[in-house]
């Protein structure tokens, strides 16, 4: 940053603890004046630092930094002597305080005084009550893992099985397949020749909560399945049709197949909250259908090649790029330009918002993590942008969520309840 | 060991000489803070401390060159900021794995000290309580004890206890000057009469 910047937020900062202590002038309050009406984003900082709940949310966090630790590590560093710390080390609580570095208490204290500042009725009265600790309490991260392979197979007589103790390259014999998993997280379907004779076995494959896998089906199409869904699909295609039934999300790369001279086109028929989610007609192609209960709208986005959604008699034909959207409340389907990155970033690996709302972040890392989450406060204001790999611990994610202040995220088990913090 | 808190000035002047309670003092009020002005940008609490230990050796190494605390204070700022930017690039270039949310990082620079500089205001009224009250505080409102608690473990009476608090309450609002909107506005208009 250049230095003028610098000097500007330094003399800002200044003004602003002026002003708050009643010491300010004349002049220097107009100054303070023009800085806050030159700009939204500083009329934006001034409010939030005169918010108390804001003040709160940063001492916690600054006070996780050890004052000690810090002391020692930059001492030793700097070629000084550490005899003072020696002689004060951490203590137990049971010390009297004044062998202890007083050092160690000012962030803590720190963070004190703005809880007490800000809430003062409040923690004076309700000591005991249930709030927010100022420690985090101990979080049994452990138990929230990102998603994996994982997935149950659903044979046509009814057997499940649970795909990831399946072994590699094992292969057996389906209604006229071959079923063979060559790799970790792909299950691939291979037409026999004996196929034509059998009458259509279907088998299931179903991933849970944090659960994702690969399916490479009869004809070539290969289908990604994300979590907490299900996809219904005949082991060897019969001729002339090939439909698949889908509840949740999938990413699809469909075959182009031709019978003779027709068109053999590949059904996508849609599962959602038990009912019928309409129909995506598909001729060769890449596309995501995403139709999870519990999501608004019932969205298919394609990628390439050519789609045509229908649901009951409205019938819509998708261009590369484009999405169609089916609002089950009010029996509306839309056509719209895709934000593919965006729509496809979980087959690719990532999560990826573009001014989200946290109750559609939220649900996204629910199915993902498999954690369940609860909201306090208004949240329909809230929204965040970002790029980050499905592989990462949601403490990352939460910490990112948390570190702009506007909410706060209490972990339990698998539980997560999401708080807003101002006003 | 006594604590005394410094002011600006007087801090300067002691670094200047190697005087390391002060080195102490300014590691004190600023080190978690620059910790967190650091973290803000870089998402990663570990490497900000990494970071933070860096500039303010740097700043100890330097103390003889800065003209006054403003002066040390530009430089921690600046330098913490740019040990970050190094940061997030370096990680892109490694990996891509890791990309910052970008409506947390655009554009708030002056924002992020500002804020600093209002917590180290905080923390230095904090430093300055009596040393009794700030005990009962601190056990009281970060370890969340109870009064009881308190008054067993410092040999204290429950009366004690409780007034001790109150106080320490009252001497950091009044110092902070935390005043509603209200209040401050009526005090300018008088002023500018």
């Amino acid at each position: 940053m250049k230095d003028q910047r610098m000097d500007e937020a330094l003399r800002i900062a200044a003004l602003i603890q002026q002003w708050r202590t009643g010491t300010i002038t004349e002049e220097d309050l107009a100054v303070l004046q023009g800085w806050r009406a030159a700009d939204k984003d500083n009329e934006a900082t001034f409010r939030q630092l005169s918010d108390p709940a804001h003040w709160d949310n940063e001492l916690q966090a600054i006070g996780k930094h050890d004052i000690n630790t810090l002391t020692q590590r930059i001492f030793t560093s700097a070629g000084l002597s550490l005899q003072e710390t020696a002689t004060s080390v951490r203590q137990p609580v049971s010390r009297p305080w004044h062998q202890r570095a007083l050092w160690r208490w000012t962030a803590a204290a720190a963070a004190a005084v703005c809880f007490a500042m800000i809430t003062i009725q409040y923690v004076i009265n309700k000591q005991t009550q249930q709030h927010m600790p100022l420690n985090k309490p101990a979080v049994k991260m452990a138990a929230i893992t990102p998603g994996s392979n994982k997935a149950t197979l659903i044979l046509g007589n009814g057997d499940a099985i649970a795909l990831k103790d399946v072994a590699e390259d094992t292969v057996a014999l389906q209604g006229g397949s071959l079923i063979a998993q060559h790799q970790e997280g792909v299950l691939i379907y291979q037409k026999s020749p004996a196929a034509a004779k059998e009458a259509t076995t279907w088998n299931t494959v179903s991933t849970p909560k944090g659960g994702k896998y690969e399916i490479v089906l009869s004809d070539g199409t290969r289908v990604f399945l994300n979590a907490a869904s299900t996809i219904k699909f005949p082991v060897a295609f019969p001729q002339n049709s090939r439909e698949v039934v889908l509840t949740g999300e999938a990413y699809f790369e469909v075959t182009h197949t031709a019978a003779g001279n027709k068109e053999w086109p590949f059904l996508v028929k849609i599962k959602r909250a038990g009912e019928d989610g309409g129909v995506v007609k598909v001729l060769g192609t890449h596309f995501n259908v995403m139709a999870y209960d519990d999501e608004k709208a019932v969205k298919t986005t394609l990628v390439e090649g050519s789609v045509s959604m229908q649901k009951g008699t409205n019938a819509v034909v998708l261009k590369p790029g484009e999405q169609s959207l089916w609002f089950p409340q009010t029996n509306t389907l839309q056509v719209k330009p895709a934000d593919l990155e965006a729509e496809i970033a979980w087959k690719n690996g990532r999560f990826l918002f573009r001014s989200t709302d946290i109750k559609t972040i939220m649900r996204q890392l629910a199915r993902w993590y498999d954690v369940s989450v609860d909201y306090n406060g208004d949240m329909t204001d809230i929204r965040f942008a970002g790029n980050i790999e499905r592989k990462e611990n949601i403490r990352e994610l939460i910490e990112i969520l948390e570190a702009d202040g506007r909410l706060r995220f209490l972990i339990t088990g698998n539980k997560i309840m999401v708080s807003r913090i101002s006003k | 060991m006594v604590l005394e808190v410094l002011d600006d000035d007087d801090c300067y002047n002691r670094l200047r000489t190697g005087d390391e309670f002060a080195f102490r003092y300014l590691i004190g009020i600023y080190g978690p803070v620059l910790c967190r002005y650091t973290d803000r940008m870089i998402m990663n609490s570990a490497a900000a401390e990494d970071i933070v230990t860096e500039v303010l050796v740097k700043v100890w190494e330097k103390r003889e060159t800065f003209e006054s605390f403003g002066n040390i204070k530009r430089f921690f700022y600046v330098a913490a900021r740019n040990a970050a930017l190094q940061y997030i690039r370096d990680r892109q270039r490694e990996q891509r794995k890791f990309e910052a949310f970008s409506e947390v990082h655009t554009g708030v620079a002056v924002d992020e000290v500002i804020y600093a500089e209002m917590m180290a205001d905080l923390q230095k009224a904090i430093a300055e309580l009596p040393a009794k009250m700030k005990e009962v505080f601190i056990l009281g409102y970060v370890r969340q004890l109870t009064n009881q608690e308190i008054a067993q473990q410092l040999n204290l009476s429950d009366q004690t206890v409780r007034n001790q608090k109150t106080k320490a309450l009252s001497i950091l609002r009044n110092k902070l000057g935390y005043r509603s909107h209200l209040e401050v506005y009526l005090a300018i208009l008088l002023l500018l009469r």
